[in-house]
């Protein structure tokens, strides 16, 4: 008989069952809904991702009370964290306010709560991109707990409102040792000016990691009522200590700035450099600080860094230099000189580079009396800046410059430099003049100077040195220097100039002259009229060199001038017009060039046709027009250079037409190996009803002795034969098997029940499912080497096949795939990757293939392997 | 004024000791052909060890110091250095010493930003693994520490294109005008190896082995729990210590079309991924491309072509300039080639034109990458402006730009 008691407590019990069960009904709801959810995860296109999220927000606070409550301990659920962290996002996309408060609401509820500590940890961590003011008080309640304290600190961090610094500064008198430093550190990424007063005393305290914290915080506080502290502190007698405190206070300038106290922070950056008069670095830090501070102000200290005697603070100063407003620094004669007195050549030379950098014109006569200088650095500083700041006056110094010194020394160099530099047309209309005083040698040199400058304004001056100088080099070099110049006007001149020049030297500047201002120009009527005009009377050399530029000029005027000279008397003229019309921007040369090969004057004339009209046709649209082309070019080839050149042209095609043509010369001697080449390329742009198409060509050139060959169309025939012979995937025998392969789990070699036998010579259970990969077959494997090398096979009939394995491990690089299939060997091209492939066509006359090992091979392992029947064994019965 | 007399006994057995002594100096305290005198020879401490660390070990005296939280990692590196070489479990030893030029940074990434900043701090010039950092505001940091002490910084990855290509002189020269438009792209696909690195979410806590220092491993990076899987090589697969195939591999592929394109000294103004939904907090997972559009309208698009469908993007450069611009162009002195050594950068103090990104630069190609992880990790698009260095409009995104830092490291 029950006691009254327990009849009660069933009573009671049945009673809260009827109250509760509702509610238990819709928790229960609520899991299945989120167990539906999640195993439709992940996934791959917006909408999908929309309507999930939609249906996970539909589940309401329940829905993320449900999900937290999944998390026990570490490892946490995978799939959930997932979920939630797309929770998350969605809550923390701008305009998504309530989402936001819903979500983060439950999670500071689940802080509060008895969760686990790694699903605390793991919500904290949410809560750092989530979190905003209305999460401070349950993050803070944490940062007491050992455990909780740095991500709880991180994430008031990222909250960063003021409610987020006030709830550390309360939190920082009880805590101590780790948790102290925390917080101070987290109060110093806040940059928090009120913690100052509680923090200062940290700076006496025994903990070196808590004074570390301590003089962060404070440096970046920037608030001035620290300097005292941190200057003491910089005087730490430990030297690591010191460097933190020196990097520290360089910070803290930066951020006294930012607050408002300009003057603390430069007199913070003097301090520093004077402590430290001998860190080369600190004295770097120091002056980029001044130069950000002060602007114009800190010019003094950054010139007398620039004449230091170390190259680092010389660099920072130089680099320094350029950040400094220009219009902020006022030069005059006077400071300058004052700048010059008593200096270092050192010095003397970086303020001459600095005068020439900012091309003041106060600087000039400094810069002048530089030249005269008797220490290299000056003399060659003073050069540089002349040609940057100088004018038409500064010319003969500079020419007088290049007279003194060899052409080879640093001198002459420079003033090259500045002359091709000086700012200025008057400058150029001086070097010219100059140019006409001067002796030969010396007119070279600065014509090719002139080839530098802008000598537009200079045309006709420089043409008439062209045409009339009597000295060669002077006449090409006043040539050279035309390069940029000419315009459509000065056409006619320039081409007269080409008709009259003497020598192939002047010839051949003219016409890089006319092909330059063609390139400039762009027009070609303004070019082909004048030298059509011109070509009838020019003697042959100015021809030839005119034919060439129309060959580059290339309109159809050009073409009709240039397809009439392939049948001038002159050999020399007919030769350069086929190569021009070789080289043609457009197909249209195809016709004159198909003519000249079909009715050449000599061979030497057919061949360079021919070729050229490979060239050409190849670049006929559409494809089957040129490959009818090239078939004509190669039943007109009799040499087999030229044949190779139309295979060449050929195997950018991949058309049913192209591959018969190169097919058709597999077996012409001498150029086998160029055909089977040419065949290669075609195969592997073929499409697949191409391959189709030529399916018995193909299983043909799958057998050929051309391994390339026979590897490119056995691999396509693969992929247009869908009827694999077998596929199977090495897996641990639990794991699902992937869709069309059949499995292999480490069994020894037998009949499997599925039409096929495989297996290994021994046992090999080293199989593993490394579930990191989407693919089934790349996530399993079989070790070929984990308890010894290990051999697979598998019967098939006596033919060949075209076999496909993928060797690796999804988690690891720590293999080396080499294999051995049948006696071969293939390699493993990279190794220590995760995956190796291989494709390659297997010739099985033992009625089973064969996969082991290779030399050399390391920790081999095995995903899958797929073989085709590429054709039978036709002598299998022999 | 103190005088000491020498017998001439004393003497010949001192002088006797000093030839002893001179006949077993080695060859590179002497320098001469093929060995650099110790004066010029530029002394290096590499911190961190391990299998990318053993590769930055050459034979002291070039390496006077190497350092490493593992004890094993140490061992094998001081073995490889040979010499005097001292070995460390603290890389603030390193810093310490005076002797020591340049440290080399081949820790994992999280430790990158903040040992260049400490290095720059103590006086070293820098040869840093990439990436450059873990966040963005990690990176810039990092930059401003180089700049403000005057250090030299390099960073390892594959190499800049050697000349001032036709695009890069267009764009850095500005002859388009400050607001032209730039219709070039660039097109990166394969090598990421985003499966290699993506992190697995089932790794129990496991007891921290004896050799390995936990604490300072992490270091600055948020805690996890211990596993091996989470440590040696695959600290690449976690947000917490990196950035998976992304930063790892990214940080190389993004050198030369930041450079080709012109936009080493910036970053993106929009940056759309596409990947599987949704991200893992803690574990990096796949992704299809990127899609990267800079302020001038150029463009940069990562592929990974390991997941999802193909980008069908390609790079081409539409840039086409008037007869005049070319003219212009053709004015402007080419930039020295980038082929400096880090070692001659040290000796010239100029490493702009290095063979691998300098600190700037580094930091610009990772900051694309980071934005790239974050518009992964939110699955939504990143509008960033690249001079304040903040995302626009997306309080939480922008919270991913200030990454969480352990105490007591801070930048």
């Amino acid at each position: 008989m029950r006691s009254t008691t327990t009849v009660h407590r069933i009573l009671a019990a049945a009673l809260f069952c009827v109250a509760t069960a509702p509610l238990l009904h819709a928790q229960n709801d609520t899991a299945a809904a989120l167990d539906a959810l999640l195993t439709r995860l992940p996934v791959n296109t917006a909408t999908e991702e929309e309507a999930i999220t939609a249906e996970m927000v539909k589940l309401g606070p329940d829905g993320i009370r449900e999900m937290c409550g999944r998390f026990k301990d570490e490892p946490l659920d995978g799939k959930v964290c997932a979920a939630l962290h797309a929770l998350v996002h969605a809550a923390g996309q701008t305009g998504n306010e309530e989402l936001r408060k819903l979500v983060t609401g439950v999670f500071c509820e689940v802080l509060r709560s008895e969760a686990t500590i790694a699903a605390k940890r793991h919500l904290l961590s949410e809560l750092r991109t989530l979190g905003r003011t209305e999460s401070v008080a349950a993050v803070a309640t944490l940062l007491p707990v050992a455990e909780f304290c740095e991500p709880a600190a991180q994430t008031l961090v990222s909250i960063g409102t003021e409610d987020a610094a006030d709830a550390l500064r309360k939190a920082l008198p009880k805590q101590k040792g780790a948790g102290r430093v925390t917080v101070i550190c987290a109060l110093g990424r806040l940059r928090d000016s009120k913690a100052v007063p509680l923090v200062l005393k940290d700076l006496q305290s025994d903990h070196p990691a808590v004074r570390h914290g301590a003089v962060f915080a404070l440096s970046e506080s920037g608030n001035p009522a620290a300097i005292p502290a941190l200057r003491k502190a910089a005087s730490s007698g430990d030297a690591r200590e010191r460097r933190h405190t020196v990097h520290c206070m360089l910070q803290y300038a930066g951020r006294l700035a930012e607050s408002g106290y300009a003057k603390e922070a430069m007199d913070v950056s003097r301090w520093l450099m004077q402590a430290y008069p001998d860190a080369a670095h600190i004295r770097c830090a120091g002056l980029t600080l001044l130069a950000r501070l002060g602007g114009s102000k800190a010019f003094p200290e950054i010139i007398n860094a620039m004449a230091s005697e170390n190259t680092r603070v010389r660099a920072t100063a130089r680099g320094l230099v350029e950040s400094v407003p220009r219009g902020d620094i006022n030069m005059t004669k006077e400071s300058i000189a004052k700048m010059l007195q008593g200096a270092s050549a050192v010095k003397h030379a970086e303020i001459l580079k600095l005068l020439g950098q900012f091309a003041d014109k106060a600087g000039l006569p400094a810069v002048r009396n530089g030249l005269g200088h008797e220490a290299g650095t000056v003399r060659f500083a003073a050069i540089t800046a002349l040609g940057r700041m100088g004018g038409r006056t500064d010319v003969p110094a500079l020419i007088r410059l290049l007279a003194e010194h060899k052409r080879s020394s640093e001198e002459h160099r420079l003033a090259e430099a500045a002359l091709r530099g000086l700012p200025g047309d008057d400058a150029t209309a001086a070097i010219l003049e100059a140019m006409g005083a001067a002796e030969a040698g010396m007119s070279v040199v600065l014509l090719q100077v002139l080839a530098q400058r802008d000598v537009s304004a200079h045309v006709d001056a420089l043409m008439s040195v062209a045409g009339k100088h009597p000295d060669e080099p002077v006449r090409v070099a006043a040539i050279e220097a035309l390069r940029s110049a000419p315009t459509v006007g000065d056409l006619p001149a320039l081409i007269e100039l080409l008709s009259r020049a003497e020598t192939d030297k002047e010839r051949r500047a003219a016409e890089k002259v006319l092909v330059s201002a063609w390139r400039r120009i762009g027009n070609p009527s303004v070019f082909v009229g004048p030298i059509k005009a011109k070509l009838g009377s020019a003697s042959i050399g100015a021809r030839l060199t005119l034919l060439r530029v129309l060959g580059i000029v290339g309109n159809e005027a050009a073409l009709g001038i240039v397809s009439d000279a392939t049948g001038d008397p002159d050999a020399a003229v007919r030769e350069t017009a086929i190569r021009a019309l070789s080289k043609w921007k457009s197909t249209d040369a195809v016709v004159p060039l198909w003519a000249a090969v079909c009715t050449p004057p000599n061979e030497k004339e057919a061949i360079l046709a021919l070729r050229g009209y490979v060239e050409q046709a190849g670049s006929l649209e559409p494809a089957a027009k040129a490959v009818e082309a090239l078939d004509r070019a190669m039943e007109q080839a009799r040499r087999p250079e030229e044949k190779k050149m139309v295979l060449g042209r050929l195997s950018s095609f991949g058309s049913v037409a192209a591959l018969d043509i190169a097919a058709g010369c597999l077996e012409r001697e001498g150029m086998k190996k160029e055909a089977a080449q040419a065949c290669r390329r075609i195969i592997l742009a073929l499409d697949e009803s191409a391959i189709r198409e030529r399916k018995e060509l193909m299983k043909r050139l799958a057998v050929s002795d051309d391994k390339e060959l026979a590897g490119a169309a056995g691999g396509k025939l693969v992929c247009v034969d869908s009827d694999a012979f077998a596929q199977i995937n090495f897996q641990p025998k639990d794991s699902a098997v992937p869709a069309g392969c059949l499995a292999d789990t480490g069994r020894v070699f037998g009949e499997r029940g599925n039409g096929h036998s495989y297996g290994w010579d021994k046992e090999n259970g080293e199989t593993r499912d490394r579930k990191s990969h989407d693919d089934a077959r790349y996530r399993t494997f079989n070790h070929l080497q984990k308890r010894g090398a290990r051999r697979w096979e598998i019967a098939a009939p006596n033919g060949v096949y075209w076999l496909r394995v993928v060797c690796g491990d999804a988690d690891n690089v720590d293999q080396v795939n080499h294999l051995d299939i049948d006696g071969s060997v293939v390699k493993d091209p990279d190794g220590g990757d995760a995956f190796d492939e291989y494709g390659l066509r297997v010739k099985i006359d033992d009625g089973r293939l064969t996969i082991a090992p290779g030399p050399g091979s390391k920790n081999a392992k095995i995903c899958f392997v797929e073989l085709r029947s590429l054709a039978e064994e036709r002598d299998s019965g022999q | 004024m103190k005088q000491t007399s020498v017998s001439r006994r004393r003497f010949i057995k001192a002088a006797g000791a000093g030839v002893t002594l001179f006949n077993v100096v080695p060859r590179y305290v002497l320098g001469g052909p093929g060995n650099t005198p110790p004066s010029e020879t530029i002394t290096r401490g590499v911190i961190g060890t391990g299998r990318q660390g053993m590769s930055h070990v050459a034979r002291y005296p070039k390496t006077l110091a190497v350092c490493d939280v593992d004890k094993n990692h140490l061992d094998a590196a001081l073995k490889r250095a040979g010499g005097k070489c001292d070995g460390y479990d603290d890389f603030r030893y390193i810093l310490d010493r005076k002797d020591i030029d340049t440290v080399h940074i081949p820790t994992p990434p999280h430790w990158h930003s903040l040992i260049t900043i400490m290095a720059a701090q103590a006086g070293k010039d820098i040869f840093s693994e990439k990436p450059m950092s873990r966040f963005v505001k990690e990176g810039r940091a990092a930059v401003e520490a180089v700049k403000r002490y005057g250090a030299v910084f390099q960073i390892n990855s594959k190499p800049r294109p050697k000349g001032d290509g036709r695009l890069r002189k267009i764009v850095t020269s500005g002859i388009l005008g400050p607001d032209a438009r730039i219709d070039a792209q660039r097109h990166v696909k394969g090598w990421f190896s985003v499966a290699r690195k993506c992190g697995r979410t089932d790794l129990k806590p496991e007891p921290v082995p004896p050799e390995l220092n936990y604490e300072m491993w992490l270091g600055p990076a948020p805690y996890r729990p211990y596993n091996k899987l989470r440590v040696h090589y695959n600290f690449r697969c976690y947000w917490n210590t990196a950035g998976g195939g992304m930063l790892d591999r990214g940080q190389h592929q993004m050198v030369k079309p930041l450079c080709e394109l012109g936009l080493e000294h910036t970053s993106p103004v929009k940056v759309e991924a596409y990947a599987p939904w949704p991200s893992h907090p803690d574990a990096v997972t796949m992704w299809g491309w990127i899609k990267m559009t800079y302020a001038n309208g150029s463009r940069i698009i990562l592929e990974s072509g390991e997941w999802g469908e193909p980008s069908g993007e390609k790079s081409y450069d539409n840039v086409i300039l008037t007869p005049e611009q070319e003219e212009q162009l053709k004015q402007i002195p080419d930039l020295p080639p980038n082929t400096d050594t880090f070692e001659k950068a040290v000796k010239t103090r100029e490493d702009r034109y290095c063979r691998q990104p300098y600190a700037e630069a580094a930091h610009r190609g990772a900051t694309a990458l980071h934005l790239a992880n974050i518009a992964i990790r939110t699955g939504r698009t990143v509008h960033f402006d690249p001079v304040k260095e903040e995302i626009i409009g997306d309080e939480e995104q922008n919270r991913y730009v200030h990454g969480p830092m352990r105490a007591p490291w801070h930048i």
